[in-house]
């Protein structure tokens, strides 16, 4: 999805209720491009009105080698939420999962890009 | 090996192997949106269970098996029926202006929202670290 984004010249910037070592942990460890935000307190998250109080907590463990998680019990955690917001700072589009256990649908934001920031110019091409 | 106790441990090893299949997609965020594959074999684990009960004549050890089986596929349906998310009452609506976020990102620097003036963002909220 990165080059979609970058080709519309829109950063990705996400937010957790991790403590800044939890989120430097995983940013490290999944490599990611983009910066992670940390939310303990879960100000942002409340402000933003999505608390989500029952979530089960999952902890990572490794199998021979195979990354595994177990149900760890419930935790107060952010409902998995999608703002794309523009240059006039505008919330342009919303996508809200509905089940705690899949990603967002990349798909709805692939559309959205396009809805909100017309075609995205091809990978070379001058943005101005 | 009696017939009972047969029963029982392919019950075990049914819910068992679907188990851990579906604990190793969670991390790497492979999870089904319907786990059907999963859920049939838990029904599976279930039926081969209970006629493990049904045939053991009080075998203990095949009703010990048989039970701990079952656990796992009531816990695997439990944990199915907390996966729909409360619907979120979302302080913004499309058109809003961003409310201004302030947070600590993990270099440990504070960021305000307020810093992407003439940007193009996407902005996640998302659970946090497995």
């Amino acid at each position: 999805m990165s080059p979609l984004l970058d080709r519309h010249r829109v950063r990705v910037v996400a937010l957790s209720k991790d403590t800044v070592a939890q989120a430097a942990a995983q940013k490290l460890r999944d490599e990611l491009p983009f910066p992670l935000l940390s939310d303990p307190k879960l100000r942002v998250i409340e402000a933003f009105g999505l608390l989500h109080h029952k979530a089960i907590q999952f902890r990572s463990f490794s199998l021979f080698g195979i990354p595994m998680g177990y149900p760890n019990g419930f935790k107060t955690m952010a409902i998995p939420t999608t703002l794309l917001i523009d240059e006039t700072g505008v919330v342009r589009f919303i996508d809200q999962a509905d089940d705690y256990r899949v990603r967002g649908d990349e798909k709805r934001i692939r559309e959205a890009l396009q809805s909100v920031f017309g075609e995205a110019p091809e990978a070379g091409e001058r943005l101005d | 090996m009696t017939l009972p106790l047969t029963l029982a441990l392919a019950s075990l090893a049914l819910t068992t192997g679907a188990w851990l299949h579906y604990l190793a997609l969670i991390p790497r965020e492979r999870v089904p949106a319907r786990p059907t594959a999963h859920q049939a074999a838990m029904v599976a684990a279930l039926l081969l269970g209970a006629a493990a009960v049904l045939q053991s004549r009080a075998d203990a050890p095949s009703i010990a098996i048989a039970a701990v089986s079952m656990s796992l596929v009531a816990f695997f349906f439990y944990l199915l029926r907390q996966a729909p998310l409360p619907d979120g009452k979302l302080a913004v609506t499309v058109g809003d202006p961003l409310p201004l976020i302030e947070a600590t990102s993990s270099d440990g620097e504070r960021v305000l929202s307020t810093d992407w003036a003439g940007q193009r963002v996407l902005f996640k909220f998302f659970r946090g670290h497995w």
